[in-house]
């Protein structure tokens, strides 16, 4: 699905009178199938975004079109959201944990199609390599565990655009790199739409086609820079040549806007 | 499918086994300190440090208590004592579920009754009810209903401020993840808010089922003529300091085994959250 965003804009009126700008005047277009990373530092706005993306915060000014239409006629459901702690629920198993978007809304889908989302539940479990661990309770499962269980939920509906606000910073080094290769393989399988919130640039790099720059004070996107690194991307890439200089690049964007 | 190298934390059988054994060794321990303990106020009260008319002896309390137990076991008159205060109890203990989760729901969902009320609420916690159980058996009479009332005038309080506090503690980032998927406030209250609740009601109806016992036995100190409360009162007004240890014995068994159900019932309802901290 693709996402316009034109000349979105967010402004928080704080209780003092004081506006503060959180977003201003972000245009780009996210091609349906593109993987696309937010970068920039704390305050930048770029969760804000994704807020707006998902129908959590209303926008204060533009407009955003999913395939054309107005965002205002999206239903929710449209977005499969992960977020930095996998929010899954602790009295549920893992199972239930995926299958709980199938539970919720005005008219919940479990109501005519029980036993379709269970099976789906279980398929999706099974692509994020968690088909033994389906009975497991959140707390019997490692962090990296948790939020491949969080991206199974986020997989259910069959949203076409997936919003992740920082997915893995909560995650090890070891088992950050080993969900990135995981995330690009169900991402290539399933294609759909990818926005990822991250302040690792590598992060950013390695699993992008294109990242956004963004700075704080008004939070905007200051640069686009296009990866091109070939794809299945894998951890060899890291390191590389080739790596280093688009790290550099996306660097180096961000260092000319935000020091100026 | 690809591997995984990150693992979830698994339980073994040999922990098991070495729990067990452990708890075999915490048992003997507790064990040890009861007979330390009733030993020590044997050979204090025998010796004659404590005067007999002070404390009785061990021995002496042991003997009432055995007495007791095997009355109320063959449905003599200890046993209608030992039912009275258990139904006092438990229908306090009921009642003040049911209000405390009401109020305190109520409390916790609409912001108005909150804003109302909850000043009072707090006044009222701070009031020791107790002062109120003259005018309670005025109202209610020496009958069950007296000793009830007691004990919901005490044993609400624990469940409203732990229902109110559950209901609000929610985690922002679930409620966000509940409002993406478009889900209804019905389906977040019985799907995340209540659950996240449960833990914090549960503690209530510990203390709850704890300060029952208390507004039941003071509710049995200000009249009536049943219930173990009643037999310590009786038992002091004719010096018969034995049979007085003996019913409070018999209270805290009781008490002790009531709060145990509220325990089990929370480890079934609460699985999610462990306490094995506590040797028990």
């Amino acid at each position: 699905m693709e996402i316009a965003v034109e000349g979105l804009g967010k402004t928080y009126s704080s209780r003092g009178g004081e506006d503060v700008v959180a977003l201003e005047g972000v245009t780009t277009t996210i091609a349906a199938g593109d993987f696309v990373s937010l970068v920039g530092p704390s305050g930048c706005g770029k969760s804000t975004l994704l807020d707006i993306l998902t129908g959590l915060t209303p926008k204060t000014t533009g407009r955003i079109l999913f395939n054309g239409e107005s965002s205002d006629e999206i239903a929710p459901k449209r977005v499969g959201l992960v977020f930095q702690k996998s929010v899954l629920l602790p009295w549920r198993t893992a199972l239930e944990n995926v299958y709980l978007p199938a539970e919720v809304g005005r008219q919940p889908l479990a109501k005519t199609n029980e036993a379709e989302y269970r099976s789906r539940a279980e398929e999706l479990l099974d692509l994020v390599g968690l088909s033994g661990f389906t009975e497991k309770y959140p707390w019997e499962l490692s962090g990296g565990m948790q939020q491949r269980v969080a991206i199974a939920r986020a997989l259910l509906l069959e949203a076409p655009v997936m919003c992740m606000d920082e997915p893995f910073a909560a995650l090890d080094e070891f088992a950050r790199e080993q969900m990135h290769i995981e995330l690009l393989r169900i991402w290539d399988k399933q294609g759909f739409t990818a926005v990822f919130v991250t302040h690792n640039i590598f992060e950013a790099a390695f699993l992008s086609n294109r990242v956004l720059v963004m700075t704080p004070r008004p939070g905007k996107v200051v640069a686009e820079i296009e990866i091109d690194l070939p794809r299945p991307r894998s951890s060899d890439m890291i390191g590389s040549l080739e790596f280093t200089r688009n790290v550099r690049r996306v660097r180096d964007a961000m260092d000319q806007h935000w020091y100026q | 499918m690809s591997i995984s190298t990150d693992t979830a934390p698994l339980l073994d059988t040999s922990r098991q086994k070495r729990s067990i054994g452990a708890a075999m060794r915490t048992l003997g321990l507790q064990l040890g300190t009861l007979i330390v303990f009733l030993g020590a106020w044997q050979i204090l009260t025998v010796t004659g440090i404590i005067p007999s008319y002070l404390l009785p002896t061990a021995s002496e309390v042991l003997a009432a208590l055995s007495r007791d137990i095997a009355d109320i076991l063959t449905g003599g008159p200890m046993w209608t004592h030992f039912y009275t205060t258990l139904i006092e109890i438990v229908l306090g203990f009921i009642g003040s579920v049911i209000i405390g989760v009401a109020v305190g729901a109520a409390l916790a969902e609409f912001k108005v009754v909150q804003r109302a009320l909850y000043p009072y609420v707090v006044a009222a916690n701070a009031t020791p009810r107790i002062a109120f159980a003259p005018l309670i058996v005025i109202w209610f009479g020496f009958d069950y209903a007296s000793k009830i009332v007691m004990a919901i005038a005490v044993a609400a309080f624990p469940v409203i401020v732990n229902t109110m506090a559950g209901l609000s503690a929610t985690d922002r980032d679930d409620l966000r993840l509940m409002r993406s998927l478009g889900a209804t406030r019905g389906q977040i209250m019985w799907r995340v808010r209540l659950p996240t609740a449960l833990p914090y009601m549960f503690a209530g109806f510990e203390t709850a089922m704890l300060f029952a016992a208390v507004g039941a036995v003071i509710g049995e100190f200000m009249g009536g003529n049943a219930g173990l409360g009643y037999v310590t009162l009786l038992a002091q007004e004719l010096f018969r300091l034995d049979d007085g240890f003996s019913a409070i014995a018999l209270l805290s068994l009781q008490g002790f085994l009531l709060h145990r159900l509220v325990v089990i019932a929370r480890k079934r309802f609460v699985f999610w959250q462990s306490d094995d901290t506590l040797p028990m």
